[in-house]
């Protein structure tokens, strides 16, 4: 089990060389602590970091200068190799990528059974009444690859609630949401962090998921 | 597994996969047959005497005139002990036995009815373990090859060249009946010894008929005592040597060898020649399967990594979401794996049906071929199907590790 993530002077090594314009950052080259059952916003402007701060904690890249820390009872659980960063992403981070990763070519049901069948986390019924919470129940046998990008985006998130976790990391998980959607996705977040008490980091351009965030992080 | 495989199957190419199975089919089934046919042939060739075995070569030293004439100055056709050790130390021989003749005069009575024919004979002995497969039993005759001196009944061989000489020589142009090898058992055919002490007589027992030892055989044992006993001479020296040759490996150098020390091989070696050929040609057609073989598994290689290189973003999209490297290269270690055993299934299956035909074939043509288990074959296409599905594995789960890595 994590209970925090640390950033310890991390920086990406892209930005090593590029001299930084505007207020400093609230997380690159600093000190910051995520810890589980709080919710954070980290809002900025594109190409500041969002997403490989996200591919950062759930161990997807390393381009990165300084430390990553995860702790358990403030000791550090070591992931030190892309191997050891998949139980990681199976138990305790769950991310929903900017990018969303479906597969096109399978079903909305079928992207979200295929991180279940190795979750084991939801049976069948859950998940099914999820998608349809969200909007989607006449489309849980729809290829994804036909879906707009907004069905997308909802089935990517179901898809992130599948798992346990400790910390849920949504990557801009609203950008091509309505407000009604944006809603039940929060509503959906709020009622997994009381079941749970997960942390939540979520990421924004402008247009935020409707939570009640602990602490905004400006990128 | 079932989703994960509707989501990796895509792009598979049937005619690629087809194209690997039927190649690596014709490779196993040459492969497998080819080393069955290997298999059969060396025991074949080790076992029996036959035109194709290994058998025994008996060498002699030429006789010149040179020699005749100086054999009183010390010219001579004896083997000394340095060029037996030479011999004997030679890779593809395995012994080298001595010709030990009868020290002491021989005359074979043959009583037929009224008519009593006589005439001096020799008599020769080599050790006992070059006897063994050398000659074709008369009838059913497969006593033991022993006597003692005061046995009344010896067993003797007899080359069977001297029988066909009789047969399609002398008999058929002196009106005399031809005689068969079951008939030959049955003669009575007596040995007198004139020996210092006068003369002994053996009933003589003949037990078999060979094509290699060129003179009349008599056991081991027997002559050495016989000789002890009935001859005041000391032990002659050797001009006849038999040499037991490496079943399952080409003579052809061993044949270089004695010719160029000038050695004169007894008989006829083309069976060693032929035993060449025969290997060479197997050598040849599982050199054949196994480069369709081996083609057909770079083959499935190509194949496989350029499924693995179409799905490279799905298989990154499953790391992303959770799977291990290992868990996404299910779909691809299956694949191969049940493509490894069903096609070396089908090439043991298929050469467990069409090598019948040809070692039948060779057991009409030469009776004493006997088709060694084919659980052999099934042996090694076991091996060889493991062996595939670990090379493919290998390949999978490198390449898939490739992609399940940082970014």
């Amino acid at each position: 089990m994590i209970d925090s993530i640390v950033f310890d002077n991390v920086t990406m090594k892209a930005f090593a060389d590029v001299p930084r314009q505007g207020a400093p950052s609230m997380l690159w080259n600093t000190k910051s602590v995520f810890r589980k059952g709080l919710s954070y916003l980290i809002e900025s402007e594109s190409g500041s970091g969002k997403s490989s701060f996200c591919s950062y904690v759930c161990g997807l890249r390393n381009d990165y200068t300084g430390k990553i820390s995860f702790l358990s009872n403030g000791t550090a659980v070591p992931v030190d190799s892309a191997a050891a960063s998949v139980p990681l992403r199976q138990r305790a981070i769950a991310t929903m990528f900017q990018e969303l990763r479906l597969f096109p070519e399978l079903s909305s049901l079928d992207n979200v059974m295929l991180k279940n069948r190795i979750t084991g986390y939801m049976s069948q019924k859950e998940i099914c009444d999820m998608l349809s919470r969200l909007g989607l129940g006449e489309y849980i046998h729809t290829l994804c690859g036909r879906m707009s990008l907004g069905q997308q985006q909802r089935v990517a998130f179901v898809r992130t609630l599948c798992q346990p976790a400790d910390f849920i990391l949504l990557d801009e998980p609203v950008s091509h949401l309505d407000d009604t959607n944006a809603g039940i996705m929060a509503q959906m977040l709020r009622e997994r962090v009381e079941k749970d008490n997960v942390g939540v980091i979520v990421t924004s351009i402008g247009y935020r998921l409707p939570y009640e965030y602990d602490c905004v992080v400006r990128l | 597994m079932n989703l994960l495989f509707k989501l990796l199957r895509q792009n598979v190419s049937l005619v690629q996969i087809v194209g690997f199975f039927l190649v690596n089919l014709l490779g196993g089934f040459i492969v497998l047959s080819g080393l069955q046919g290997y298999r059969d042939f060396s025991s074949f060739a080790a076992s029996d005497d036959n035109i194709l075995s290994t058998g025994n070569v008996v060498i002699t030293k030429p006789v010149t005139t040179a020699q005749t004439l100086g054999s009183m100055l010390g010219l001579n056709t004896r083997f000394s002990k340095r060029e037996i050790k030479e011999l004997a130390d030679y890779p593809s021989v395995t012994a080298v036995g001595e010709f030990v003749a009868a020290r002491f005069e021989i005359r074979a009575v043959l009583t037929l009815g009224n008519s009593r024919m006589s005439t001096d004979i020799f008599l020769e002995a080599v050790p006992d373990e070059f006897i063994v497969g050398e000659y074709e039993p008369v009838g059913d005759d497969r006593r033991q090859w022993s006597a003692a001196l005061d046995d009344k009944v010896i067993p003797i061989i007899l080359p069977r060249n001297y029988i066909n000489l009789y047969n399609f020589g002398f008999a058929t142009s002196n009106g005399m009946p031809q005689i068969s090898d079951n008939l030959l058992k049955s003669f009575p055919l007596q040995l007198h010894f004139s020996t210092p002490r006068g003369r002994v007589t053996y009933e003589a027992r003949i037990c078999g008929l060979t094509n290699r030892i060129n003179t009349i055989l008599v056991p081991w044992d027997f002559m050495q005592a016989a000789n002890k006993k009935y001859s005041p001479e000391e032990k002659t020296d050797v001009s006849r040597l038999i040499l037991k040759t490496k079943a399952g490996e080409s003579n052809d150098s061993l044949l270089e060898f004695l010719s160029a020390k000038g050695y004169i091989i007894e008989g006829d070696s083309s069976h060693i020649r032929l035993q060449t050929m025969v290997y060479g040609i197997l050598f040849v057609v599982i050199g054949i399967g196994m480069l369709f073989s081996l083609s057909a598994f770079f083959m499935l290689v190509m194949s496989i990594l350029l499924l693995i290189e179409k799905n490279k973003e799905k298989i990154a999209n499953l790391y992303a979401m959770g799977y291990s490297a290992r868990q996404a290269s299910c779909p691809y270690l299956y694949m191969t794996a049940m493509v490894d055993v069903a096609v070396w299934l089908c090439a043991a299956l298929l050469a467990t049906f069409l090598y019948p035909l040809f070692s039948g074939m060779i057991s009409d043509l030469s009776p004493g071929f006997v088709p060694e288990s084919l659980l052999g074959m099934w042996g090694i296409a076991a091996v060889m199907a493991l062996l595939f599905v670990i090379m493919h594995g290998i390949v999978v789960c490198r390449r898939v590790n490739g992609i399940c890595r940082y970014n």
